[in-house]
Protein backbone atom coordinates (compact mmCIF):
# COMPACT_ATOMS: atom_id res chain seq x y z
CA UNK A 1 0.00 0.00 0.00
CA UNK A 2 2.83 2.33 0.85
CA UNK A 3 4.30 1.65 -2.60
CA UNK A 4 1.17 3.10 -4.21
CA UNK A 5 1.94 6.36 -2.38
CA UNK A 6 5.73 6.26 -2.29
CA UNK A 7 6.42 5.56 -5.97
CA UNK A 8 4.33 8.47 -7.36
CA UNK A 9 5.71 10.76 -4.63
CA UNK A 10 9.33 9.91 -5.42
CA UNK A 11 8.73 10.19 -9.17
CA UNK A 12 7.17 13.62 -8.71
CA UNK A 13 9.98 14.77 -6.47
CA UNK A 14 12.57 13.59 -8.99
CA UNK A 15 11.55 16.25 -11.53
CA UNK A 16 11.68 20.00 -11.30
CA UNK A 17 8.42 21.30 -12.71
CA UNK A 18 9.49 24.80 -13.71
CA UNK A 19 9.68 25.48 -17.43
CA UNK A 20 10.74 28.86 -18.89
CA UNK A 21 8.08 31.01 -20.54
CA UNK A 22 8.48 30.84 -24.32
CA UNK A 23 8.66 34.05 -26.30
CA UNK A 24 5.15 35.20 -27.26
CA UNK A 25 3.48 32.46 -25.22
CA UNK A 26 -0.20 32.98 -24.46
CA UNK A 27 -2.00 31.06 -21.68
CA UNK A 28 -5.76 30.51 -21.93
CA UNK A 29 -7.87 30.07 -18.78
CA UNK A 30 -11.53 29.51 -19.59
CA UNK A 31 -12.75 32.71 -21.24
CA UNK A 32 -9.59 34.67 -20.34
CA UNK A 33 -6.08 34.68 -21.73
CA UNK A 34 -2.89 36.48 -20.77
CA UNK A 35 0.76 36.73 -21.73
CA UNK A 36 3.22 35.52 -19.08
CA UNK A 37 6.23 37.78 -18.67
CA UNK A 38 9.53 36.42 -20.13
CA UNK A 39 12.04 35.66 -17.28
CA UNK A 40 9.29 33.87 -15.27
CA UNK A 41 8.93 30.10 -15.02
CA UNK A 42 5.72 28.15 -15.53
CA UNK A 43 5.10 25.71 -12.66
CA UNK A 44 3.97 22.75 -14.78
CA UNK A 45 3.26 20.54 -11.78
CA UNK A 46 0.79 23.02 -10.28
CA UNK A 47 -0.73 24.37 -13.52
CA UNK A 48 -3.73 22.73 -15.19
CA UNK A 49 -5.03 23.63 -18.62
CA UNK A 50 -8.05 25.97 -18.38
CA UNK A 51 -8.20 25.65 -14.57
CA UNK A 52 -5.12 27.26 -13.06
CA UNK A 53 -1.92 28.87 -14.28
CA UNK A 54 1.00 29.21 -11.88
CA UNK A 55 4.14 31.24 -12.59
CA UNK A 56 7.16 31.51 -10.32
CA UNK A 57 10.13 33.83 -10.16
CA UNK A 58 12.50 33.30 -7.24
CA UNK A 59 10.33 33.32 -4.11
CA UNK A 60 7.39 34.99 -5.85
CA UNK A 61 4.33 33.08 -7.09
CA UNK A 62 1.74 34.42 -9.51
CA UNK A 63 -1.44 32.32 -9.74
CA UNK A 64 -4.42 32.87 -12.02
CA UNK A 65 -7.70 30.98 -11.57
CA UNK A 66 -11.01 31.42 -13.41
CA UNK A 67 -13.84 32.08 -10.93
CA UNK A 68 -16.72 30.91 -13.10
CA UNK A 69 -19.88 32.93 -13.67
CA UNK A 70 -19.64 36.25 -11.81
CA UNK A 71 -21.94 39.19 -12.46
CA UNK A 72 -20.24 41.65 -10.10
CA UNK A 73 -16.72 42.44 -8.92
CA UNK A 74 -17.84 42.21 -5.28
CA UNK A 75 -19.23 38.69 -5.75
CA UNK A 76 -16.10 37.63 -7.63
CA UNK A 77 -13.92 39.09 -4.88
CA UNK A 78 -15.79 37.14 -2.19
CA UNK A 79 -15.36 33.92 -4.21
CA UNK A 80 -11.64 34.61 -4.68
CA UNK A 81 -11.19 35.34 -0.95
CA UNK A 82 -12.91 32.05 -0.04
CA UNK A 83 -10.69 30.15 -2.43
CA UNK A 84 -7.46 31.77 -1.31
CA UNK A 85 -8.14 31.55 2.41
CA UNK A 86 -9.13 27.88 2.05
CA UNK A 87 -5.51 27.13 1.12
CA UNK A 88 -4.49 28.23 4.62
CA UNK A 89 -1.51 30.24 3.34
CA UNK A 90 -2.78 33.66 4.39
CA UNK A 91 -5.72 35.99 4.85
CA UNK A 92 -7.08 38.90 2.87
CA UNK A 93 -7.00 42.10 4.91
CA UNK A 94 -8.58 45.52 4.51
CA UNK A 95 -11.20 46.86 2.13
CA UNK A 96 -10.62 46.09 -1.53
CA UNK A 97 -9.68 48.97 -3.86
CA UNK A 98 -10.78 49.36 -7.47
CA UNK A 99 -8.42 48.33 -10.22
CA UNK A 100 -8.56 48.64 -14.02
CA UNK A 101 -6.28 47.28 -16.72
CA UNK A 102 -4.95 48.82 -19.93
CA UNK A 103 -7.49 46.75 -21.90
CA UNK A 104 -10.38 48.18 -19.90
CA UNK A 105 -11.07 45.25 -17.57
CA UNK A 106 -12.12 46.32 -14.08
CA UNK A 107 -12.09 44.66 -10.68
CA UNK A 108 -10.91 44.84 -7.10
CA UNK A 109 -7.59 44.38 -5.33
CA UNK A 110 -6.73 43.76 -1.65
CA UNK A 111 -3.59 42.83 0.31
CA UNK A 112 -2.74 39.28 1.38
CA UNK A 113 -1.01 38.74 4.69
CA UNK A 114 0.22 35.47 6.13
CA UNK A 115 2.81 34.05 8.47
CA UNK A 116 5.26 33.34 5.69
CA UNK A 117 3.92 35.25 2.68
CA UNK A 118 2.61 38.68 1.69
CA UNK A 119 1.09 39.92 -1.54
CA UNK A 120 -2.11 40.97 -3.27
CA UNK A 121 -5.33 39.36 -4.45
CA UNK A 122 -6.88 40.83 -7.59
CA UNK A 123 -10.13 39.94 -9.30
CA UNK A 124 -11.20 40.98 -12.77
CA UNK A 125 -14.71 40.61 -14.15
CA UNK A 126 -15.60 40.67 -17.83
CA UNK A 127 -18.31 39.08 -19.96
CA UNK A 128 -20.06 37.67 -16.87
CA UNK A 129 -16.95 35.68 -15.89
CA UNK A 130 -14.44 36.28 -13.11
CA UNK A 131 -10.68 35.78 -12.89
CA UNK A 132 -8.78 35.63 -9.61
CA UNK A 133 -5.08 36.53 -9.51
CA UNK A 134 -2.92 36.09 -6.44
CA UNK A 135 0.61 37.44 -6.19
CA UNK A 136 2.52 36.20 -3.16
CA UNK A 137 6.13 36.45 -2.08
CA UNK A 138 7.86 35.00 0.93
CA UNK A 139 8.70 37.50 3.66
CA UNK A 140 12.36 36.70 3.16
CA UNK A 141 12.21 37.89 -0.48
CA UNK A 142 10.15 41.06 -0.78
CA UNK A 143 8.77 42.20 -4.14
CA UNK A 144 11.29 44.03 -6.29
CA UNK A 145 10.53 46.84 -8.73
CA UNK A 146 11.30 44.48 -11.61
CA UNK A 147 8.75 41.93 -10.40
CA UNK A 148 6.17 44.70 -9.85
CA UNK A 149 6.67 45.88 -13.46
CA UNK A 150 6.25 42.32 -14.75
CA UNK A 151 3.06 41.90 -12.73
CA UNK A 152 1.55 45.15 -14.10
CA UNK A 153 2.44 44.05 -17.63
CA UNK A 154 0.86 40.62 -17.13
CA UNK A 155 -2.27 42.15 -15.58
CA UNK A 156 -2.59 44.54 -18.52
CA UNK A 157 -2.28 41.62 -20.94
CA UNK A 158 -5.41 39.87 -19.59
CA UNK A 159 -8.22 39.86 -22.13
CA UNK A 160 -11.45 38.03 -22.83
CA UNK A 161 -11.02 35.35 -25.49
CA UNK A 162 -14.16 36.22 -27.45
CA UNK A 163 -13.43 39.94 -27.68
CA UNK B 1 -33.44 -12.00 -0.18
CA UNK B 2 -31.17 -12.39 2.82
CA UNK B 3 -31.34 -14.80 5.71
CA UNK B 4 -29.33 -16.50 8.43
CA UNK B 5 -26.59 -14.73 10.32
CA UNK B 6 -23.16 -16.25 9.83
CA UNK B 7 -22.53 -19.18 12.15
CA UNK B 8 -19.59 -21.52 12.22
CA UNK B 9 -19.61 -25.31 12.23
CA UNK B 10 -20.28 -25.36 15.96
CA UNK B 11 -23.25 -23.06 15.51
CA UNK B 12 -21.59 -19.96 17.04
CA UNK B 13 -23.29 -16.85 15.73
CA UNK B 14 -20.17 -14.68 16.09
CA UNK B 15 -18.22 -16.45 13.35
CA UNK B 16 -18.66 -13.33 11.18
CA UNK B 17 -17.33 -10.93 13.82
CA UNK B 18 -14.95 -8.22 12.71
CA UNK B 19 -13.33 -8.13 16.16
CA UNK B 20 -10.36 -10.46 15.67
CA UNK B 21 -7.61 -9.27 18.03
CA UNK B 22 -5.36 -12.17 17.04
CA UNK B 23 -5.22 -11.00 13.42
CA UNK B 24 -2.66 -8.33 12.47
CA UNK B 25 -5.04 -6.99 9.80
CA UNK B 26 -7.57 -6.18 12.51
CA UNK B 27 -5.06 -3.72 14.03
CA UNK B 28 -3.82 -2.51 10.64
CA UNK B 29 -7.32 -1.47 9.57
CA UNK B 30 -7.84 1.41 12.08
CA UNK B 31 -4.30 2.68 11.46
CA UNK B 32 -4.79 3.03 7.70
CA UNK B 33 -8.30 4.36 8.31
CA UNK B 34 -6.73 7.14 10.38
CA UNK B 35 -4.13 7.81 7.69
CA UNK B 36 -6.84 7.96 5.03
CA UNK B 37 -8.90 10.33 7.18
CA UNK B 38 -5.82 12.54 7.59
CA UNK B 39 -5.93 13.05 3.82
CA UNK B 40 -9.68 13.10 3.15
CA UNK B 41 -10.79 15.38 6.00
CA UNK B 42 -8.42 18.31 5.26
CA UNK B 43 -9.39 18.05 1.58
CA UNK B 44 -13.07 18.25 2.52
CA UNK B 45 -12.43 21.23 4.79
CA UNK B 46 -10.46 23.02 2.05
CA UNK B 47 -13.07 22.35 -0.62
CA UNK B 48 -16.05 23.26 1.55
CA UNK B 49 -14.30 26.47 2.68
CA UNK B 50 -13.56 27.44 -0.92
CA UNK B 51 -17.07 26.60 -2.15
CA UNK B 52 -20.10 28.84 -1.56
CA UNK B 53 -21.89 28.23 1.73
CA UNK B 54 -24.52 25.53 1.25
CA UNK B 55 -22.51 23.66 -1.39
CA UNK B 56 -21.30 20.99 1.03
CA UNK B 57 -24.83 20.43 2.37
CA UNK B 58 -26.36 20.10 -1.11
CA UNK B 59 -23.56 17.80 -2.30
CA UNK B 60 -23.77 15.51 0.72
CA UNK B 61 -27.59 15.39 0.65
CA UNK B 62 -27.95 14.46 -3.04
CA UNK B 63 -25.19 11.87 -2.89
CA UNK B 64 -26.54 10.34 0.32
CA UNK B 65 -29.97 10.06 -1.28
CA UNK B 66 -28.28 8.20 -4.13
CA UNK B 67 -26.20 6.04 -1.78
CA UNK B 68 -29.14 4.61 0.20
CA UNK B 69 -30.79 2.68 -2.69
CA UNK B 70 -27.35 1.83 -4.09
CA UNK B 71 -26.41 0.20 -0.78
CA UNK B 72 -29.74 -1.62 -0.67
CA UNK B 73 -29.18 -3.05 -4.16
CA UNK B 74 -25.58 -4.04 -3.44
CA UNK B 75 -26.25 -5.77 -0.11
CA UNK B 76 -29.04 -7.79 -1.75
CA UNK B 77 -26.73 -9.16 -4.43
CA UNK B 78 -25.79 -12.08 -2.18
CA UNK B 79 -28.50 -14.64 -2.81
CA UNK B 80 -28.34 -16.85 0.24
CA UNK B 81 -27.12 -15.01 3.30
CA UNK B 82 -26.82 -11.61 4.87
CA UNK B 83 -23.26 -10.23 4.97
CA UNK B 84 -22.21 -9.18 8.51
CA UNK B 85 -23.17 -5.48 8.88
CA UNK B 86 -19.85 -4.60 10.56
CA UNK B 87 -17.98 -5.91 7.51
CA UNK B 88 -20.29 -3.99 5.17
CA UNK B 89 -19.57 -0.76 7.08
CA UNK B 90 -15.83 -1.54 7.11
CA UNK B 91 -15.90 -2.09 3.33
CA UNK B 92 -17.69 1.20 2.63
CA UNK B 93 -15.35 3.06 5.01
CA UNK B 94 -12.30 1.57 3.33
CA UNK B 95 -13.52 2.80 -0.03
CA UNK B 96 -14.63 6.21 1.20
CA UNK B 97 -11.79 7.02 3.57
CA UNK B 98 -8.75 4.79 3.06
CA UNK B 99 -8.80 4.28 -0.71
CA UNK B 100 -9.95 7.85 -1.41
CA UNK B 101 -7.45 9.38 1.03
CA UNK B 102 -4.47 7.49 -0.36
CA UNK B 103 -5.64 7.94 -3.96
CA UNK B 104 -5.82 11.73 -3.51
CA UNK B 105 -2.12 11.82 -2.63
CA UNK B 106 -1.00 9.28 -5.22
CA UNK B 107 -3.08 10.69 -8.11
CA UNK B 108 -1.92 14.24 -7.38
CA UNK B 109 1.70 13.14 -7.52
CA UNK B 110 1.26 11.10 -10.72
CA UNK B 111 -0.60 13.92 -12.47
CA UNK B 112 1.96 16.48 -11.32
CA UNK B 113 4.79 14.21 -12.51
CA UNK B 114 3.17 13.74 -15.93
CA UNK B 115 2.47 17.49 -16.21
CA UNK B 116 6.14 18.19 -15.59
CA UNK B 117 7.02 15.80 -18.42
CA UNK B 118 4.38 17.06 -20.88
CA UNK B 119 1.44 19.25 -19.79
CA UNK B 120 -0.73 18.43 -22.81
CA UNK B 121 -0.19 14.69 -22.47
CA UNK B 122 -0.97 14.95 -18.75
CA UNK B 123 -4.24 16.78 -19.45
CA UNK B 124 -5.33 14.25 -22.09
CA UNK B 125 -4.08 10.97 -20.64
CA UNK B 126 -3.13 11.69 -17.01
CA UNK B 127 -6.41 10.50 -15.48
CA UNK B 128 -6.47 7.30 -17.54
CA UNK B 129 -2.88 6.43 -16.59
CA UNK B 130 -3.03 7.31 -12.91
CA UNK B 131 -6.54 6.45 -11.71
CA UNK B 132 -6.90 2.79 -12.87
CA UNK B 133 -3.59 1.67 -11.36
CA UNK B 134 -3.80 3.68 -8.14
CA UNK B 135 -7.51 3.38 -7.42
CA UNK B 136 -8.12 -0.24 -8.45
CA UNK B 137 -5.12 -1.35 -6.38
CA UNK B 138 -6.17 0.61 -3.29
CA UNK B 139 -9.77 -0.58 -3.49
CA UNK B 140 -8.74 -4.22 -4.03
CA UNK B 141 -6.52 -3.98 -0.95
CA UNK B 142 -9.67 -3.20 1.01
CA UNK B 143 -11.15 -6.61 0.10
CA UNK B 144 -7.80 -8.28 0.85
CA UNK B 145 -7.61 -6.65 4.30
CA UNK B 146 -11.19 -7.75 5.09
CA UNK B 147 -10.25 -11.31 4.07
CA UNK B 148 -7.21 -11.14 6.33
CA UNK B 149 -9.32 -9.91 9.24
CA UNK B 150 -11.78 -12.81 9.04
CA UNK B 151 -11.61 -15.18 6.11
CA UNK B 152 -14.68 -17.11 7.29
CA UNK B 153 -16.84 -14.24 6.06
CA UNK B 154 -15.64 -14.97 2.52
CA UNK B 155 -17.24 -18.32 1.73
CA UNK B 156 -17.88 -17.78 -1.96
CA UNK B 157 -16.85 -15.68 -4.94
CA UNK B 158 -20.14 -13.81 -4.52
CA UNK B 159 -18.97 -12.55 -1.10
CA UNK B 160 -15.91 -11.00 -2.76
CA UNK B 161 -18.14 -9.49 -5.43
CA UNK B 162 -20.46 -7.90 -2.83
CA UNK B 163 -17.68 -6.57 -0.57
CA UNK B 164 -15.79 -5.28 -3.62
CA UNK B 165 -18.92 -3.46 -4.77
CA UNK B 166 -19.32 -1.94 -1.28
CA UNK B 167 -15.71 -0.72 -1.25
CA UNK B 168 -16.24 0.78 -4.72
CA UNK B 169 -19.48 2.38 -3.61
CA UNK B 170 -17.80 4.11 -0.66
CA UNK B 171 -15.02 5.34 -2.92
CA UNK B 172 -17.45 6.52 -5.57
CA UNK B 173 -19.63 8.53 -3.20
CA UNK B 174 -16.78 10.37 -1.45
CA UNK B 175 -15.05 11.06 -4.77
CA UNK B 176 -18.32 12.28 -6.30
CA UNK B 177 -18.92 14.69 -3.39
CA UNK B 178 -15.44 16.12 -3.95
CA UNK B 179 -16.10 16.46 -7.68
CA UNK B 180 -19.39 18.19 -6.89
CA UNK B 181 -17.64 20.67 -4.57
CA UNK B 182 -15.02 21.36 -7.23
CA UNK B 183 -17.80 21.91 -9.75
CA UNK B 184 -19.45 24.37 -7.35
CA UNK B 185 -16.18 26.28 -6.93
CA UNK B 186 -15.59 26.49 -10.67
CA UNK B 187 -19.17 27.40 -11.54
CA UNK B 188 -19.16 30.66 -9.55
CA UNK B 189 -22.63 32.12 -9.04
CA UNK B 190 -24.32 29.13 -10.73
CA UNK B 191 -22.86 26.70 -8.18
CA UNK B 192 -26.11 24.79 -7.60
CA UNK B 193 -26.22 24.02 -11.32
CA UNK B 194 -22.58 22.91 -11.14
CA UNK B 195 -23.32 20.48 -8.31
CA UNK B 196 -26.42 19.06 -9.98
CA UNK B 197 -24.64 18.66 -13.34
CA UNK B 198 -21.75 16.87 -11.61
CA UNK B 199 -24.22 14.66 -9.71
CA UNK B 200 -26.15 13.84 -12.88
CA UNK B 201 -23.08 12.86 -14.89
CA UNK B 202 -21.10 11.07 -12.18
CA UNK B 203 -23.83 9.49 -10.01
CA UNK B 204 -26.94 9.13 -12.18
CA UNK B 205 -25.50 8.43 -15.64
CA UNK B 206 -22.33 6.64 -14.49
CA UNK B 207 -24.28 4.98 -11.70
CA UNK B 208 -23.25 1.71 -10.13
CA UNK B 209 -21.41 0.67 -13.28
CA UNK B 210 -18.20 2.53 -12.50
CA UNK B 211 -16.19 2.13 -9.26
CA UNK B 212 -18.65 -0.27 -7.64
CA UNK B 213 -18.59 -2.54 -10.72
CA UNK B 214 -14.80 -2.35 -11.15
CA UNK B 215 -14.09 -3.33 -7.55
CA UNK B 216 -16.82 -5.98 -7.57
CA UNK B 217 -14.84 -7.70 -10.35
CA UNK B 218 -11.47 -7.44 -8.59
CA UNK B 219 -13.08 -8.45 -5.26
CA UNK B 220 -14.59 -11.53 -6.92
CA UNK B 221 -11.09 -12.41 -8.16
CA UNK B 222 -9.62 -12.08 -4.66
CA UNK B 223 -12.37 -14.26 -3.20
CA UNK B 224 -11.84 -16.84 -5.94
CA UNK B 225 -8.18 -17.20 -4.93
CA UNK B 226 -9.40 -17.92 -1.42
CA UNK B 227 -12.37 -20.24 -2.02
CA UNK B 228 -11.73 -21.91 -5.38
CA UNK B 229 -9.55 -24.53 -3.73
CA UNK B 230 -10.47 -27.24 -6.24
CA UNK B 231 -8.33 -25.44 -8.81
CA UNK B 232 -4.53 -25.06 -8.58
CA UNK B 233 -3.33 -21.82 -7.01
CA UNK B 234 -1.75 -20.71 -10.30
CA UNK B 235 -5.13 -20.98 -12.07
CA UNK B 236 -6.87 -19.02 -9.31
CA UNK B 237 -4.20 -16.32 -9.35
CA UNK B 238 -4.46 -16.14 -13.15
CA UNK B 239 -8.24 -15.71 -12.91
CA UNK B 240 -7.87 -12.98 -10.27
CA UNK B 241 -5.21 -11.29 -12.42
CA UNK B 242 -7.50 -11.47 -15.44
CA UNK B 243 -10.36 -9.85 -13.51
CA UNK B 244 -8.04 -7.11 -12.23
CA UNK B 245 -6.82 -6.51 -15.79
CA UNK B 246 -10.39 -6.29 -17.10
CA UNK B 247 -11.34 -3.80 -14.36
CA UNK B 248 -8.16 -1.82 -14.99
CA UNK B 249 -8.82 -1.82 -18.76
CA UNK B 250 -12.43 -0.68 -18.40
CA UNK B 251 -11.37 2.06 -15.97
CA UNK B 252 -8.61 3.11 -18.38
CA UNK B 253 -11.02 3.41 -21.33
CA UNK B 254 -13.55 5.19 -19.10
CA UNK B 255 -11.02 7.92 -18.24
CA UNK B 256 -9.22 8.10 -21.58
CA UNK B 257 -9.85 10.37 -24.57
CA UNK B 258 -10.09 7.31 -26.88
CA UNK B 259 -13.75 7.89 -27.88
CA UNK B 260 -12.86 11.52 -28.63
CA UNK B 261 -10.03 10.36 -30.88
CA UNK B 262 -12.20 7.68 -32.58
CA UNK B 263 -15.27 9.89 -33.10
CA UNK B 264 -13.38 13.11 -33.73
CA UNK B 265 -15.87 15.15 -31.68
CA UNK B 266 -15.68 16.92 -28.36
CA UNK B 267 -19.29 18.03 -27.76
CA UNK B 268 -22.17 16.65 -25.70
CA UNK B 269 -22.78 13.92 -28.27
CA UNK B 270 -19.35 12.51 -27.45
CA UNK B 271 -19.99 12.67 -23.72
CA UNK B 272 -23.28 10.80 -24.06
CA UNK B 273 -21.78 8.16 -26.37
CA UNK B 274 -18.83 7.73 -24.01
CA UNK B 275 -21.01 7.37 -20.93
CA UNK B 276 -23.54 5.01 -22.53
CA UNK B 277 -20.95 2.81 -24.24
CA UNK B 278 -18.71 2.64 -21.18
CA UNK B 279 -21.70 2.04 -18.93
CA UNK B 280 -23.12 -0.76 -21.05
CA UNK B 281 -19.80 -2.54 -21.48
CA UNK B 282 -18.93 -2.31 -17.77
CA UNK B 283 -22.43 -3.41 -16.80
CA UNK B 284 -22.28 -6.37 -19.20
CA UNK B 285 -18.91 -7.56 -17.89
CA UNK B 286 -19.90 -7.08 -14.23
CA UNK B 287 -23.20 -8.90 -14.85
CA UNK B 288 -21.32 -11.81 -16.41
CA UNK B 289 -18.99 -12.09 -13.41
CA UNK B 290 -21.98 -11.83 -11.06
CA UNK B 291 -23.90 -14.57 -12.89
CA UNK B 292 -20.90 -16.91 -12.74
CA UNK B 293 -20.48 -16.21 -9.01
CA UNK B 294 -24.22 -16.57 -8.33
CA UNK B 295 -24.35 -19.89 -10.22
CA UNK B 296 -21.48 -21.20 -8.12
CA UNK B 297 -23.26 -20.09 -4.94
CA UNK B 298 -26.50 -21.75 -6.08
CA UNK B 299 -24.66 -25.03 -6.78
CA UNK B 300 -23.24 -24.90 -3.25
CA UNK B 301 -26.74 -24.37 -1.87
CA UNK B 302 -28.35 -27.05 -4.06
CA UNK B 303 -25.73 -29.61 -3.01
CA UNK B 304 -26.46 -28.86 0.64
CA UNK B 305 -30.22 -29.39 0.35
CA UNK B 306 -30.23 -31.88 -2.52
CA UNK B 307 -31.22 -34.82 -0.28
CA UNK B 308 -34.25 -33.12 1.24
CA UNK B 309 -37.04 -33.42 -1.37
CA UNK B 310 -39.81 -33.24 1.23
CA UNK B 311 -38.50 -29.93 2.57
CA UNK B 312 -37.28 -28.55 -0.74
CA UNK B 313 -38.96 -30.16 -3.77
CA UNK B 314 -37.05 -29.75 -7.03
CA UNK B 315 -39.45 -27.11 -8.39
CA UNK B 316 -39.06 -24.97 -5.25
CA UNK B 317 -35.30 -25.45 -5.27
CA UNK B 318 -35.16 -24.20 -8.86
CA UNK B 319 -37.24 -21.18 -7.87
CA UNK B 320 -34.57 -20.19 -5.31
CA UNK B 321 -31.85 -19.83 -7.97
CA UNK B 322 -32.02 -16.04 -8.22
CA UNK B 323 -33.92 -13.03 -6.93
CA UNK B 324 -35.80 -13.00 -10.22
CA UNK B 325 -36.99 -16.63 -10.04
CA UNK B 326 -38.00 -16.12 -6.40
CA UNK B 327 -40.12 -13.11 -7.33
CA UNK B 328 -41.65 -15.08 -10.19
CA UNK B 329 -42.69 -17.88 -7.82
CA UNK B 330 -44.20 -15.39 -5.36
CA UNK B 331 -45.98 -13.61 -8.19
CA UNK B 332 -47.40 -16.92 -9.47
CA UNK B 333 -48.76 -17.67 -5.97
CA UNK B 334 -50.33 -14.20 -5.89
CA UNK B 335 -51.99 -14.73 -9.27
CA UNK B 336 -53.34 -18.16 -8.39
CA UNK B 337 -54.35 -17.77 -4.75
CA UNK B 338 -54.05 -14.10 -3.77
CA UNK B 339 -51.94 -11.92 -1.54
CA UNK B 340 -51.95 -14.24 1.48
CA UNK B 341 -50.56 -17.07 -0.64
CA UNK B 342 -47.84 -14.79 -2.01
CA UNK B 343 -46.85 -13.76 1.51
CA UNK B 344 -46.81 -17.41 2.64
CA UNK B 345 -44.73 -18.38 -0.39
CA UNK B 346 -42.21 -15.63 0.37
CA UNK B 347 -41.99 -16.80 3.97
CA UNK B 348 -41.47 -20.40 2.83
CA UNK B 349 -38.63 -19.29 0.58
CA UNK B 350 -36.91 -17.45 3.44
CA UNK B 351 -37.21 -20.52 5.65
CA UNK B 352 -35.85 -22.80 2.91
CA UNK B 353 -32.89 -20.47 2.33
CA UNK B 354 -32.12 -20.32 6.04
CA UNK B 355 -32.39 -24.09 6.29
CA UNK B 356 -30.03 -24.63 3.36
CA UNK B 357 -27.39 -22.27 4.73
CA UNK B 358 -27.63 -23.75 8.24
CA UNK B 359 -27.43 -27.26 6.79
CA UNK B 360 -24.36 -26.46 4.71
CA UNK B 361 -22.54 -25.01 7.69
CA UNK B 362 -23.50 -27.63 10.24
CA UNK B 363 -21.05 -30.35 11.25
CA UNK B 364 -23.84 -32.56 12.58
CA UNK B 365 -27.19 -31.57 11.01
CA UNK B 366 -29.09 -34.33 12.81
CA UNK B 367 -28.48 -32.76 16.23
CA UNK B 368 -27.88 -29.13 15.27
CA UNK B 369 -30.51 -26.92 16.98
CA UNK B 370 -30.05 -24.22 14.29
CA UNK B 371 -30.95 -26.69 11.52
CA UNK B 372 -33.92 -27.96 13.53
CA UNK B 373 -35.17 -24.39 14.05
CA UNK B 374 -35.18 -23.70 10.29
CA UNK B 375 -36.82 -27.09 9.72
CA UNK B 376 -39.71 -26.07 11.99
CA UNK B 377 -40.00 -22.72 10.19
CA UNK B 378 -40.33 -24.53 6.86
CA UNK B 379 -43.09 -26.72 8.30
CA UNK B 380 -44.98 -23.68 9.61
CA UNK B 381 -44.53 -21.75 6.37
CA UNK B 382 -45.67 -24.73 4.28
CA UNK B 383 -48.79 -25.09 6.42
CA UNK B 384 -49.52 -21.42 5.73
CA UNK B 385 -48.99 -21.97 2.00
CA UNK B 386 -51.41 -24.91 2.03
CA UNK B 387 -53.99 -22.92 4.00
CA UNK B 388 -53.68 -20.00 1.59
CA UNK B 389 -53.96 -22.35 -1.41
CA UNK B 390 -57.35 -23.64 -0.21
CA UNK B 391 -58.84 -20.13 -0.12
CA UNK B 392 -60.62 -18.98 -3.30
CA UNK B 393 -58.45 -16.79 -5.57
CA UNK B 394 -58.98 -13.04 -5.52
CA UNK B 395 -60.14 -11.72 -8.87
CA UNK B 396 -58.96 -8.21 -9.78
CA UNK B 397 -62.55 -6.89 -9.90
CA UNK B 398 -63.71 -8.54 -6.67
CA UNK B 399 -64.76 -6.15 -3.90
CA UNK B 400 -62.33 -5.72 -1.02
CA UNK B 401 -63.21 -6.78 2.50
CA UNK B 402 -63.90 -3.13 3.34
CA UNK B 403 -66.18 -2.72 0.33
CA UNK B 404 -68.08 -5.89 1.24
CA UNK B 405 -68.77 -4.60 4.78
CA UNK B 406 -69.92 -1.26 3.39
CA UNK B 407 -72.32 -2.95 0.98
CA UNK B 408 -73.96 -4.81 3.85
CA UNK B 409 -74.64 -1.59 5.80
CA UNK B 410 -78.18 -0.15 5.53
CA UNK B 411 -78.69 2.89 3.28
CA UNK B 412 -78.75 6.18 5.19
CA UNK B 413 -81.67 8.39 3.97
Amino acid sequence: MMFVIAIPYLLNRSLVGAAPVRAGQVVTLGTFRYRPAPDWQIDRGASQRDLVSVLVKGATTYRLTPLGRQSSAVGAFKAAVRRYEATGHGRIGGDPASVSTARGLTGLVAPISGNTVAGTLTVLVAGGQGLGISLTARHTAPLTAEIADDVVTMLDSVEVVDS
Amino acid sequence: MSVAPLTDRRGRRDAGSIVQPTRAAFWLYPIVLGLGAASVVPNFIRLSSAAPSGAIVLSVVVHTLWLIPALAVTTHLDLFEREPPAFCVAAVLWGGVVATGFALVANDNVLSYLAKLDPKFATDWGASISAPVVEETLKLLGVVVLILINRRVFESVLDGFVFGALVGLGFQVVENIMYALNAAIQAGETWTGGIMASFFVRAVVNGLWSHAAFTAMTGAGAAYVLVGVRRPLAVRLAAAGALYTVAWGLHFVNNSPLPEIVLGRTDWYLTIVQIVLNGLVVLAVASFVYRCAARQEYRWFAQAVGDEPELLPLRELAALASNKTRKMAVEAARREHGRKAAWAQSRLQRAQLGYGVALARSADPATDPGVARWHRRIDRARAQVRAADTEPPESPGAPTQHARVRSELPEVP
